[in-house]
């Protein structure tokens, strides 16, 4: 137990040293700032995150209601968090040694030096990566990006003022500190796309902003990517990487006896790692959906505006397509030849699909709108082919009452008449894609 | 191989002398040191020809890279975009190629670079760049599709 105390002292401590380098990044750039900073100040605005036990592999369980827009990311939400977390920990680990010890199990010591799964759990799911480092790795990336209209060409100079204009529009609704500096790019494509990086790099597709009918789906784009920034999702990906690059050891070792009788071992690991994290990937886009909507209800104190915003956007998403069920590889030979396939043909940062974005956002308008999510919410539309239906993993979203009439703009507040026209433009694109009658 | 690589090299080489000594185009210097394509060889040595008799500016210089950058399919890193990529509409990048052409400074530009140069895919490619200039660039990615196809 002391040895395991120790071990998450020693994660602990490592956190403190990083983000005491974050927290003195961010007091450099917070002293130009006007505002205080009422995190460092005021102990009772400390964010604490609960950590969740139930990854395994190097992900961070995503909220898919998205009740926080920014993660906390400070030293002094850091420390409260782990060590939140690892007093419950502690707690329960506490608990299950006593039960082996009442059954008579012997109680296995932890191994010298090996960090816990549950410490290693927390150092993947808290926002330790200093910003400085963060924005570097965001320049890096950003350096790749080719085809970025120049801010004084022709071109640039009509479409830019019409960016940064929306980007301001949703930046001021973000009431939460962070200490992002946003840089947004349009890149030229007639395409009506968007990207995000890390360190608040921001790309738009010059097709969203041309033509002012595209401008809602252009509000929607931004506050989906300014979302990925604020959940640092590329960031915390990164973090997990570097955690578990400490500790796949005894795996590595594993596998690599085995690979040489037994080729299939390998393919199945990363089958099995390269599916979970396609499913995060999933699982974080339908977050930054969420974040973005609740973003653009304070945008759009109009709720026809934002559900005018969100069936914009779902509007121009590729329509289901039914696709044959492949085959069951039957014999050891086949599933070996299905899993290669599977991890050489089928993208690592796979979107959601149609079926699951509407469903999200669905249940996301009615929660900000009404701050009734699950009670209320529609039933999904019936998945029009087979493929949906394995894949529609229809969510029940959870209600966050906290989040979001408090925070919501006095624009959304109670309005059921508007509420009901807007969702019902929202629920007719919905279902006539799939050729059936309106519910209600 | 062997042959083109080395054709290939000596001409970017021979190219990127020759833009040391005439005007400043960066980028398009960086990519004919990666040893390109043939077609984009060719493009490159006939746009440094324009070049250099100033009948180009820098602004086409940066429409020739980022064309050049989409034939040799220079992949962006990291990143989290909002949507799947989708297919080349051609329906609308041809509408959008015909809107430009209507143009008639833009249908002027394109109609003298044609009279200057002989070879289809050199055509295909400047004209490319012209049409990113000017904004166009369902009609940019139409033609580079034509120069990919071409050049299966």
């Amino acid at each position: 137990m002391q040895l395991r105390n120790s071990a998450h002292l020693a994660v602990v401590t490592v956190l403190w040293m990083v983000a005491g380098t974050n927290a003195c990044a961010g007091d450099v750039k917070q002293s130009e700032s006007k505002e205080e900073a009422p995190a460092a100040q005021a102990p009772d605005s400390m964010q604490v995150k609960e950590i969740n036990k139930t990854s395994r592999i190097a992900l961070v369980v995503v909220d898919k209601n998205c009740p926080d827009i920014v993660q906390p990311y400070k030293m002094t939400d850091n420390i409260a968090s782990m060590l939140n977390f690892t007093l419950k920990d502690t707690i329960s680990g506490a608990g299950d040694k006593l039960g082996d010890l009442i059954k008579g199990k012997p109680t296995a010591a932890p191994k010298g030096g090996d960090i816990s799964n549950s410490a290693r759990l927390a150092a993947k799911q808290l926002n330790w990566l200093p910003m400085n480092a963060e924005v570097l790795y965001g320049e890096q990336s950003h350096k790749t990006e080719t085809g970025l209209l120049p801010r004084d060409s022709k071109k640039g100079k009509e479409y830019y003022p019409i960016a940064d204009k929306m980007l301001e529009d949703i930046l001021s609704q973000v009431k939460e500190k962070h200490e992002y500096q946003f840089k947004l790019f349009i890149l030229t494509n007639d395409t009506r796309n968007a990207v995000a990086r890390p360190g608040g790099y921001l790309y738009i597709d010059k097709g969203l902003l041309d033509k002012p009918e595209q401008h809602p789906k252009a509000y929607f784009a931004l506050a989906h990517e300014i979302a990925h920034v604020l959940q640092r999702h590329e960031t915390r990906e990164l973090q997990s990487m570097i955690v578990d690059s400490f500790t796949a050891k005894d795996e590595l070792m594993k596998v690599m006896t085995t690979v040489k009788s037994d080729p299939g071992v390998i393919l199945g690991k990363v089958k099995v790692g390269k599916d979970v994290f396609a499913r995060h990937h999933i699982d974080q886009e339908l977050q930054a959906d969420s974040c973005g909507t609740r973003l653009l209800s304070r945008v759009y104190p109009d709720r026809q505006d934002l559900a005018n915003s969100l069936n914009a956007f779902l509007k121009d998403l590729t329509p289901p397509q039914a696709t044959p069920r492949p085959a069951q590889p039957q014999s050891d030979a086949e599933k070996l030849a299905a899993a290669a396939y599977d991890i050489v043909s089928s993208p690592v940062d796979r979107h959601p699909n149609t079926q699951e974005r509407t469903q999200n956002l669905q249940a996301m308008y009615n929660e900000v709108t009404t701050g009734t999510a699950t009670a209320d919410s529609p039933k999904p539309a019936a998945p029009a082919s087979a493929s949906d239906k394995q894949t529609g993993n229809a969510r029940a979203p959870e209600s966050h009452p906290g989040t979001t009439t408090a925070d919501a703009p006095k624009g959304n507040e109670a309005k059921p008449e508007g509420n009901e026209s807007a969702f019902s433009k929202l629920k007719r694109f919905v279902t006539k894609p799939r050729g059936q009658t309106e519910q209600k | 191989m062997s042959h083109v690589g080395a054709a290939l090299l000596t001409l970017a080489v021979a190219l990127v002398a020759g833009v040391a000594h005439a005007k400043d185009c960066v980028g398009l210097s960086k990519i004919l040191h990666d040893q390109p394509p043939s077609v984009l060889a060719n493009a490159a040595q006939a746009f440094m020809a324009m070049f250099a008799k100033d009948e180009l500016s820098s602004d086409n210089c940066a429409s020739l890279v980022s064309v050049a950058d989409k034939i040799i399919n220079r992949k962006r890193t990291g990143g989290r975009k909002l949507e799947g990529d989708k297919p080349l509409n051609v329906a609308e990048a041809q509408a959008n190629l015909d809107k430009a052409l209507h143009d008639p400074e833009i249908r002027a530009r394109v109609e003298k670079m044609q009279q200057q140069l002989s070879d289809e895919n050199t055509r295909l490619i400047l004209e490319a760049a012209i049409m990113d200039e000017e904004g166009y660039y369902s009609a940019r990615d139409l033609l580079i599709q034509q120069v990919l196809q071409r050049a299966k």
